[in-house]
């Protein structure tokens, strides 16, 4: 089964592959020479996938932005340490994996200096309120219930992971890394990579596992 | 060939991923046509897979642009210097230690050929005008003559001897020095060599006493060669050190300055005093009556690098002064051949 895109967009592997994309190793070499072009023709190939990689690991938009940002920052200013024979996306979810990993540990001590400021936070999450959403008028569409029924399963779903599992995850069904780039990219072996990502999926059939029960009843609160 | 429970759960993801190929591709397979518990496996990870597919589909997100363009405009203005090849920047990364070593290295070795030709040519610079001051301070590196007029030759019979101006005495003197300057031999010069060593060693400051020893010498001061075998008192290091400061440089050219006197031939090179016309006199009647005198071996070697150099006009006044100050030497008509030579090249009439 071949991977999908899940934004909707091609991955970047799929664009390399398709004639007359340049693969993201060549835009890089062009804008090592100082092409600028190359780089927002790089840009738009990874930030689809990026971002949705870091929105779902740091659960927080704003966070996200900046460490999309950030990841790019850094390509363009280490750009001159890259070599053509690595890849592209390897290199860009490394940096973009130990942007997170430094985010979580200032959010880890930022939690633990003021608990009621993560309470207060909790309270005013908007994927808390999705939760917790009391059905509206334009919620009467059984479909628009279901998918956000599935869309807050699984975002819960996925934060039940553990991080490694879960940026093991992402990589793979979001930015549709291979099995041996994201082992390079974690610093894994491939077979750890493969057991990180079993554990993943049987983590999230459990949890996803009253999904149809649930947005049945969910349905019905939703129904009159 | 059916596979083990194990091997099979590491070939799962492979083949649910199509990264599985060749004849582990076809040996998952037929395991899975072999055992049921294999499909049910498959078929499980697929719907969660699929399942968490549509959500994450539901979750698909699209980033803020300003995100770009802000990257976007902050290559536009680092790049393209900050953007190097990989290759410079190994090379710059690889070498750049070296260079700052390198660099270091032929900045200090520069400063010290410098210093040494700057002190050389402050030296040249110091050579009296023809017959005006015939008094020319020994450079440091030529060979130290005798302090004292031994028995076998006379007061102002060596060369060196009588050539030797009083910032030599300056130059010998200090704490390191064991023996004061032969003076109580007696005589009009020994007595003027004594006065002259007595100041210059209360214008030296004060150093350390080091004990004395031909090892101590700066190795850019070769041993005596003019005055082999003479007892001659080697220098004290510190003190040849100091002759190269500034300080000392501008004492020993005024010192020079003040003991110009109006000379002629041998006699021009004996140190004399004008502020004491009577022991100028001495010595004067003294040098008159010594025997011919010599140049150096320093001196002529000296000349012979201008020569060599194609420095025609050091060579020529070198040449010059050898010829003014050592007329009878016997290598006097080889001075002038050359003197003539470097006047052809130099284009002088």
């Amino acid at each position: 089964m071949p991977s999908r895109p899940q934004n909707g967009a091609a991955t970047s592997k799929e664009l390399c592959e398709t004639p007359g994309v340049r693969s993201s190793e060549l835009l890089m070499t062009d804008y090592q020479r100082g092409n600028n072009a190359a780089l927002a023709q790089l840009i738009e190939q990874h930030e689809g996938p990026l971002w949705n990689y870091l929105r779902r690991m740091t659960r927080d938009e704003s966070s996200a932005e900046d460490l999309l940002q950030e990841t790019f920052m850094r390509v363009v200013k280490n750009a001159a340490s890259w070599k053509p024979d690595a890849k592209f996306s390897t290199w860009l979810y490394t940096i973009a994996r130990n942007l997170c990993i430094d985010h979580a540990r200032r959010a880890t001590h930022r939690k633990a200096i003021s608990l009621d400021g993560q309470a207060q936070k909790r309270d005013s999450d908007p994927d808390r309120r999705l939760h917790d959403a009391v059905p509206g008028s334009d919620l009467n569409s059984e479909r628009l219930a279901m998918s956000q029924q599935l869309k807050t399963r699984i975002e819960a779903a996925l934060a039940t992971l553990p991080e490694a599992q879960r940026e093991v995850f992402l990589m793979r069904e979001v930015a549709a890394l291979p099995f041996a780039e994201i082992a390079q990219a974690v610093g894994a072996s491939e077979a750890t990579v493969k057991s990180r990502m079993r554990y993943a999926l049987e983590g999230l059939r459990s949890a996803l596992a009253g999904l149809h029960e649930g947005t049945q009843a969910a349905t019905s609160e939703v129904r009159p | 060939m059916t596979l083990s429970h194990e091997q099979f759960r590491e070939h799962l993801l492979g083949y649910v991923y199509g990264e599985l190929q060749g004849s582990e591709r076809e040996a998952f397979e037929a395991s899975l046509a072999a055992s049921e518990e294999y499909r049910r496996e498959l078929a499980a990870v697929r719907e969660v897979l699929e399942t968490t597919r549509a959500g994450l589909s539901a979750l698909q997100e699209t980033p803020p642009a300003r995100v770009k363009q802000a990257v976007l405009a902050a290559a536009a203005q680092q790049a393209p210097a900050a953007v190097a090849t990989p290759t410079n920047a190994k090379v710059i990364r690889l070498f750049a230690p070296k260079w700052i070593a390198v660099l270091s290295v032929a900045a200090v070795v520069g400063l010290a050929v410098l210093s040494r030709r700057s002190d050389e040519t402050s030296r040249v610079s110091e050579q009296p005008a023809p017959r005006a001051a015939p008094v020319s301070p020994a450079p440091v590196h030529e060979p130290t003559a005798p302090l004292d007029d031994d028995n076998e030759a006379p007061a102002g019979a060596s060369p060196e001897g009588a050539a030797q101006p009083a910032s030599d005495a300056l130059r010998r003197s200090g704490p390191g020095a064991p023996t004061a300057p032969a003076s109580s031999r007696g005589g009009a010069l020994g007595a003027l060599r004594e006065q002259t060593w007595r100041e210059g060693r209360e214008a030296l400051p004060k150093r350390a006493a080091r004990p004395q020893s031909p090892a101590a010498a700066p190795s850019y001061a070769p041993a005596p060669e003019s005055a082999p075998g003479k007892g001659a008192a080697q220098p004290p290091a510190e003190l040849q050190h100091a002759d190269d400061s500034n300080t000392f440089k501008r004492e020993r050219k005024a010192k020079t300055q003040e003991l110009a006197a109006p000379q002629d031939g041998a006699a021009a090179a004996a140190p004399t005093r004008s502020a004491t016309p009577s022991v100028t006199e001495a010595s004067r009647s003294e040098e008159e009556s010594s025997p011919i005198a010599t140049a150096s071996t320093a001196e002529i070697s000296h000349a012979r690098e201008h020569l060599i150099a194609k420095r025609w006009a050091r060579a020529r006044e070198a040449y010059q002064k050898l010829l003014r100050q050592y007329p009878q030497d016997p290598r006097a008509d080889e001075w002038r051949k050359q003197l003539q030579a470097a006047e052809r090249a130099d284009g002088a009439p």
